[in-house]
């Protein structure tokens, strides 16, 4: 190989570098991901992990745009979706929380809300909006234009009876009915695949879920009602429950609301009455606790609900504060 | 028939004859105390779950749930409250997000779909909402029939300074023990007339009981759970006690050390609680009935002083207040509709509520005869009305087109416009001129 030809393919290498760091800089600037920060927040932790940091408040518009009792929030792509519950709508902020788009409006009919709750989006952006007292789950484009309902023909049918909280995992969307008491499963097409859990208090029973979150081949389900999180598997089997305390009667989980694991396997619980998340490992031994009661930057009045991005964001839903509290792992 | 029975021939007939009298008497005497007991029974208020358990007391003493509401060190309002607002605490869990309470935003008991008897706070949204202002940021002065004087301040009527939020009517661990945890004391309406500043119960006892340790007050209510104490004054032959006795707000009793003696004359004045009585049949459930027993028109009064027109007997005419003939009001003056009496031509109407008049007949108008507690829309109405006021061909009168307030807010009235009255007056002929008539016949 002669020195000429060494130098050409020296070259080469470092231009395809380049074109690769140029690519990598371009889609993490477009996308507003620190490249860093993916990996920190999607590989295991090699230490235990320490209570996110916060980072930045979500209040809407002034005026006519401010959000009232915000109670849940999904992130995909650069979009933060909010169920603007009091207003009836759901809310669309860029990922730097600017308000760009709403969705819906009050009311009984198509594309309209009574009390829109969970929130889910799929891989093709469109959005699943569960509304508590209409009892069912729309589908809207990521523009705002309603689709149809999920899993039923329209809200008169029973399938759904109090839509909560949204869990979307791989091809299943998971559904925490509070009327019923239960979790349902369904495939993407809206066929009911499972229901997990009954109503009551015994160990696997439920009562009032409020939300679902999903981690390889187990379900956890906050078991609103009971104080706790239930963990059943993906078929349905009850595995374990846990309460963040180890008398299972003296809960530190009071009125327990939003959940979502982070990239880590980091499993995040809101505790509604008591104003904290508390961080746990999946078989629920408690990491850590942040948030207290407050206005200022990092607490909250009644958070309910939470969701983490693949860049470790947390978003906690604020909602007698009315605002989405962020925090940064 | 003579020779058989339960009593032997050798009594004799007259005997025998007494004997079946004094058996049938005890008898019937078994019967009248069990029946009584049975009654007792029922009258333990049903609206305390069976387990005996109180409403938000259920915590353990190692969780930090009190700390939703309370602060041990930075609190914010008395009783070490840390509310940032009142409302949004209730409706954390009374928005339908935990079915096993009411709720109070949907108007809906539990999860079940049923709707409940105080109607709805609404999102804000809904087609002709009249909701009680908890949200609005108001004082108890702003109630119509109240202080409405521009700067709040305490009288003898009433502390009228005090927020009115979801705790102005409900105190939220349910001292008093009234229905639906409703405020033994609402705008300080009780304490108001503490001994000194009003009227006050007092009961005298020319006994106390076997071992003359304990007085215990058999009429009136204390207003237990609250730190009154220094209000409550114990008198033992007509003199003032300072030490030697012990108050117990929970069971309204006085406990004495040393014991007293059989001719001692107690004597307590304190502070009466408010009593609200209801029956709740099928508590939680979609089939639950509530009945008003007593004591809605005094709550309703605490704050809608002069709207209460039941107890008020003008001392120049002698006739009750709300007669139609007499102005009556402490703050303002003005002819009212009475309250508080009963209406004899309550059966067969629909959609309005009436109290229990003691003997098992609902037919007394109350405020909630005409207003629900919490609010109302249009379609709560369509649902509490349905089976109401039928149309000739007996389908329902009551649907989204007729049950339209005009006036735009219903003043939280159980059916829209007038219909609440036309319910019991039924003057719908009477004010359409009919040429044939003269005026005399028209409205006779």
């Amino acid at each position: 190989m002669t020195g000429k030809a060494t130098w050409s393919r020296l070259l080469t290498i470092i231009a395809l570098i380049g074109v690769g760091q140029a690519s990598l800089f371009s889609y993490s600037y477009v996308t507003k991901r620190n490249p860093v920060q993916v990996l920190q927040n999607n590989l295991p932790a090699m230490a235990a992990p320490v209570a996110p940091t916060y980072l930045f408040n979500i209040y809407g518009e002034w005026g006519e745009g401010a959000l009232l009792k915000p109670m849940a929030v999904a992130v995909a792509g650069r979009r933060i979706y909010v169920s603007d519950t009091a207003n009836q709508r759901v809310q669309v902020f860029d990922y730097d929380g600017k308000p760009v788009g709403m969705i819906g409006r009050p009311g009984q009919g198509k594309g309209q809300f009574r009390f829109p709750y969970g929130l889910a989006v799929d891989g093709r952006g469109q959005v699943y909006v569960a509304d508590l007292y209409n009892g069912s789950i729309s589908i809207f484009t990521r523009d705002g234009e309603f689709l149809g309902y999920f899993g039923e023909k329209d809200p008169s049918e029973d399938l759904l009876k109090g839509p909560a909280g949204l869990a979307l995992a791989g091809d299943r969307l998971y559904v925490a009915d509070v009327r019923k008491s239960q979790v349902l499963a369904f495939s993407l097409d809206g066929r009911l695949v499972r229901t997990i859990g009954e109503k009551g208090s015994e160990p696997g029973q439920l009562l009032s879920p409020n939300a679902v979150a999903v981690s390889g081949d187990r379900v956890y389900v906050v078991d609103t009602g009971n104080d706790r999180v239930e963990v059943f598997s993906t078929e349905g089997s009850f595995i374990e429950e846990f309460n963040g305390s180890p008398n299972q009667d003296e809960s530190l989980l009071v009125n327990p609301r939003g959940i979502a694991f982070d990239g880590r396997g980091v499993l995040y619980v809101v505790s509604n009455l008591t104003n904290h998340i508390h961080g746990f490992d999946r078989d629920g031994k408690p990491y850590f606790s942040f948030g207290n009661a407050g206005a200022d930057d990092g607490n909250f009045y009644l958070p309910n609900g939470l969701t983490v991005d693949d860049q470790g964001r947390v978003y906690v839903t604020d909602t007698a504060n009315g605002r989405v509290v962020v925090y940064q792992n | 028939m003579n020779n058989r029975g339960w009593f032997p021939t050798f009594l004799g007939e007259e005997t025998r004859g007494e004997m079946r009298r004094v058996f049938i008497i005890l008898i019937l005497a078994a019967v009248l105390t069990l029946a009584l007991a049975v009654t007792a029974m029922a009258a333990t208020p049903p609206y305390i779950p069976a387990d005996g358990s109180k409403i938000h007391s259920n915590y353990q003493k190692n969780t930090d749930a009190c700390a939703a509401c309370h602060a041990t060190h930075t609190g914010v309002g008395a009783s070490l409250l840390q509310w940032a607002d009142v409302n949004a605490t209730c409706f954390a869990c009374h928005d339908g997000t935990v079915t096993t309470t009411y709720n109070v935003v949907g108007g809906q008991i539990g999860g079940t779909g049923a709707i409940t008897s105080g109607g709805l706070f609404g999102i804000g949204t809904e087609t002709y909402l009249s909701t009680h202002g908890v949200a609005a940021s108001l004082k108890t002065n702003s109630a119509p029939g109240g202080a409405n004087g521009a700067t709040p301040v305490a009288d003898a009527y009433g502390d009228w300074t005090i927020d009115f939020t979801c705790a102005g009517c409900h105190t939220p661990h349910g001292q008093g023990g009234n229905a639906r945890i409703l405020s033994a004391d609402p705008n300080g309406v009780q304490t108001a007339k503490a001994p000194g500043q009003g009227t006050n119960a007092k009961e005298t006892l020319t006994a106390t009981d076997a071992t003359y340790t304990i007085y215990k007050a058999s009429q009136g209510y204390w207003l237990h759970g609250y730190p009154y104490s220094t209000k409550t004054k114990i008198y033992v032959n007509g003199v003032a006690q300072t030490t030697g006795f012990t108050i117990n707000y929970e069971l309204g009793q006085v406990t004495f050390a040393p014991a007293l003696t059989v001719s001692d004359v107690v004597t307590a004045s304190y502070v009466p609680a408010l009593r609200v009585t209801m029956d709740v049949a099928n508590f939680l459930t979609a089939t639950e009935t509530v009945t008003y027993k007593s004591g809605i028109n005094t709550f309703c009064g605490a704050c809608h002083t002069d709207y209460n027109t039941q107890s008020v007997i003008d001392p120049v005419t002698g006739k009750p207040h709300g007669s139609a003939e007499v102005l009556s009001g402490h703050y303002t003056s003005a002819y009212r509709h009475q309250v508080g009496y009963e209406y004899g031509g309550y059966a067969g109407i629909q959609g309005l509520k009436f109290q229990d008049n003691g003997l098992g007949v609902q037919k007394v108008v109350v405020c909630l005869t005409c207003h629900v507690a919490h609010g109302t829309d249009q379609a709560y109405w369509v649902s509490s009305l349905a089976n109401a006021d039928k149309k000739a061909d007996g389908t329902a009168y009551w649907t989204t087109t007729t049950a339209t307030e005009l006036a735009g807010s219903s003043a939280l009235k159980r059916k829209p416009n007038m219909a609440t009255c036309e319910s019991c007056h039924k003057k719908g002929f009477g004010n359409s001129w009919d040429s044939t008539l003269t005026p005399d016949t028209q409205y006779k």
